[in-house]
């Protein structure tokens, strides 16, 4: 009797063990499954109708390897991508939401470089040489691009229309876009009383330091030192000026209330909008979910950034994937993000509202279908030159320097001498305590 | 015979632990024990990382951005803690006696209490929405200006902590209402019989017979105040939070950020360890000095 007691004893104990025990071992049971036939391999991405399209027309273009995206919110991609490569999750290659994060990774040894895969398979780098500087780390290759970088002013015709003033194109035909003349309009056309803004920046830092990095100012120098300079100023004086004018809408209150820049510019409210090369995939859905206001798909355009330097330049990282360096299938993972980031790849890109990496005439065609008219598409497909946003291992800290010293800034009495003590007390701070 | 027995009784007790034992060995005690190791290295997510002994306590201690954490989850903790139980208390005096619907008051408000935060924060933010907000729109209509209730360095963090003070006075009010149906009677009624009012009868035996009850609330509702950081996140703007200008960047966003957005994992577990240590000391402090307010005579 008692013997059966204690043989009940061990086997509960010995259950329970195993229970408690297993959900440590469920991530490792899943990389043992290979199968047979295309090669199947794990793609983590953002949650993004149109890398599902592109990941579909990879996966019906061929047999040799099979895309199975893990798909993460896109909110919380970063954070996310982080804990999974921390905790040895299992993928073979990874999209890149915030482009600076690829140096933490890459000291971690989370990248692999790609290098001998591009010489092993004499990849086309037509694409890679346009962004080569954004995607290599020491001399190394790192990701291909998929998605341009280029920032551009996306305005409404018809409030240029209905307040009798010229838009930005006109000004970028007549050699005189610059910054200045880009508050000037903003104030003209707001009604200064919140219901019409002249513009809107967004809460990115490098959204709000446009004339700084046009300027090459990299806040922090990849070996280390402060580097900014009356630009900076500038930038931080060109937001509080337009906010005291309303002629944009507040830096807090835009955070405060999450409002999207898609949004904004969907209410019909916004004048112009500084934003990237992604942006008319979201004109494409609002047109689709009807959610323009007071404005058709034909009132609105796309033109060069404003610019103070004597050689237009845009801003800009590329997006990009890479290939994780624990990957049991690297040259699968390289045939993927070969052909996302290659002709083909581009053309799909394209047809859903973004720049892709690679021009090509496929590409431009694509895009005629997705900008509202000829003028639009020059400027969007021009080749000039894009500055990558402080591109450094540091780059992730400065955003949020930059950021805290503009709200510093926008909120309280501080002269041009303590705004720029405050920023380069930060830097510092970040220089000193990056490992 | 009477080895087997105990044998058998070990394994018996022991099959009982073990889950809960697995469960905290492997998600309490394994994780604070990295935490603390963590904080002595460089970690930033990755496989090469070094020992860098206190190096990041000591910049953790010369950040102001750090120590403004400290001390505005200090501010936090002092008034949220006080008016939830300050409010709680009131509520369950009120809901003790015979007053009209007392059940449906009481359901009522311990409701937002078992709401997730997050829809709380969501609803929060949306109501006091600096533009269009009801609360805004309905001051504007009486004549009033509306409000920067979460856009202004000077009513950010008290907004945070109206919200939290209204999502969790229910629940100490029914910690308090618990703790007040088990006063013994009599002790009304003897009092009674003294000729002792209301006011009488509150400060000397429902206040002193409650004490055991408000350690327990005033214990757990500091620590949870520490642990502030989903109201935070959630009304502030997520991620690019904490502001405006700082002013609602408690200590657990701070950490937050800090391992999640610039990788800084080591330095993030190392103000993790200072917060751990804090609330040691707190919660002893609490403790100790309990044996000189607290009456844990039968009621």
């Amino acid at each position: 009797m008692s013997f059966r007691f204690l043989s009940r004893g061990v086997v509960l104990i010995a259950v329970l063990g195993v229970l408690a025990t297993v959900p440590l071992f469920a991530s490792g049971a899943k990389e043992a499954t290979a199968a047979a036939g295309p090669q199947s391999i794990q793609f983590v991405m953002w949650q993004d109708p149109t890398y599902a399209n592109v990941v579909q027309a990879y996966n019906d273009s061929q047999s040799r390897v099979k895309v199975d995206p893990q798909i993460v919110t896109s909110a919380d991609y970063e954070t996310k991508l982080t804990t999974m490569l921390a905790g040895g999750v299992y993928m073979d290659a990874f999209m890149e939401k915030r482009q600076t994060d690829m140096f933490a990774q890459y000291e971690n040894g989370y990248i692999e470089p790609l290098d001998g895969l591009i010489k092993k398979y004499k990849y086309d780098t037509t694409g890679l040489d346009n962004y080569k500087a954004a995607v290599t780390i020491d001399g190394k290759t790192l990701a291909i691009p998929f998605r341009g970088a280029r920032y551009y002013i996306y305005y409404n015709k018809k409030m240029f229309a209905d307040a009798g003033i010229d838009t930005p194109d006109k000004y970028v035909q007549r050699g005189d876009w610059t910054w200045k003349k880009f508050m000037e309009v903003a104030e003209k056309i707001s009604s200064g009383d919140g219901k019409k803004y002249g513009a809107f920046f967004y809460t990115w830092g490098q959204v709000n330091m446009f004339p700084a990095i046009q300027a090459n100012v990299s806040f922090i120098t990849p070996d280390g030192k402060i580097d900014i300079n009356d630009t900076v100023l500038q930038s931080f004086k060109m937001r509080k000026e337009l906010e005291q004018k309303k002629a944009i809408m507040p830096y807090v209150d835009i955070v405060a209330t999450k409002l999207h820049y898609s949004q904004a510019f969907y209410n019909g409210n916004v004048a112009m909008l500084p934003i990237g090369e992604w942006f008319p995939g979201f004109m494409l859905d609002g047109k689709k979910k009807d959610l323009l206001k007071g404005f058709t798909w034909d009132d609105w355009g796309v033109t060069r950034l404003p610019d103070d330097q004597s050689t237009y330049a845009s801003v800009g990282a590329p997006t990009f994937n890479n290939i994780y360096s624990g990957s049991k299938f690297k040259d699968a993972a390289f045939d993927f993000i070969g052909w996302m980031g290659g002709a083909q790849g581009s053309a799909i890109v394209a047809k859903n509202g973004f720049l892709p990496g690679m021009i090509t005439p496929d590409v431009v065609s694509a895009l005629k279908s997705v900008l509202p008219d000829n003028e639009s598409l020059k400027y969007f497909t021009e080749n000039v030159p894009v500055i990558p946003p402080y591109y450094t291992r540091y780059g992730s800290r400065v955003e949020q320097a930059i950021l805290s010293t503009m709200q510093q800034y926008l909120l309280n009495d501080m002269s041009d001498a303590e705004v720029m003590a405050a920023l380069k007390s930060k830097l510092q701070d970040i220089i000193n305590t990056t490992n | 015979m009477a080895d087997h027995r105990s044998i058998k009784k070990a394994l018996v007790v022991a099959s009982f632990l073990l889950p809960s034992f697995v469960g905290f060995f492997v998600f309490v005690l394994l994780p604070v024990v990295s935490t603390i190791g963590l904080s002595f290295t460089n970690y930033s997510g990755g496989r090469t990382f070094r020992l860098i002994g206190i190096a990041n306590y000591l910049s953790a201690f010369r950040s102001t951005a750090f120590l403004s954490s400290l001390w505005i989850t200090a501010r936090f903790v002092v008034f949220s803690v006080f008016f939830q139980l300050a409010l709680a208390f009131v509520f369950a005096i009120m809901l003790n006696g015979k007053v009209l619907a007392r059940t449906f008051f009481r359901g009522l408000y311990f409701l937002p209490s078992i709401l997730s935060s997050i829809a709380i924060g969501l609803a929060f933010a949306l109501v006091l929405n600096p533009g269009e907000g009801p609360v805004n729109m309905l001051l504007k209509s009486l004549g009033m200006a509306g409000q920067p209730w979460l856009t202004s360095t000077k009513t950010a963090l008290g907004t945070i902590i109206f919200v939290s003070v209204w999502q969790s006075f229910g629940y100490y009010m029914v910690l308090f209402l618990a703790g007040l149906q088990s006063i013994n009677p009599s002790l009304y009624e003897s009092a009674d019989l003294d000729g002792a009012g209301l006011f009488r009868k509150l400060l000397s035996i429902t206040i002193p017979m409650l004490t055991p009850t408000t350690f327990f609330c005033v214990t757990t509702a500091v620590i949870k105040g520490f642990q502030v950081f989903d109201l935070v996140y959630i009304m502030t703007g997520g991620q690019q939070g904490g502001g405006p200008d700082g002013s609602t960047t408690v200590l657990v966003f701070d950490i937050y950020r800090n391992a999640f957005m610039s990788f800084r994992m080591g330095y993030a577990s190392a103000e993790a360890t200072v917060l751990l240590l804090l609330l040691l000391v707190v919660t002893t402090i609490q403790y100790r000095s309990q044996r000189g307010w607290v009456s844990y005579d039968a009621a």
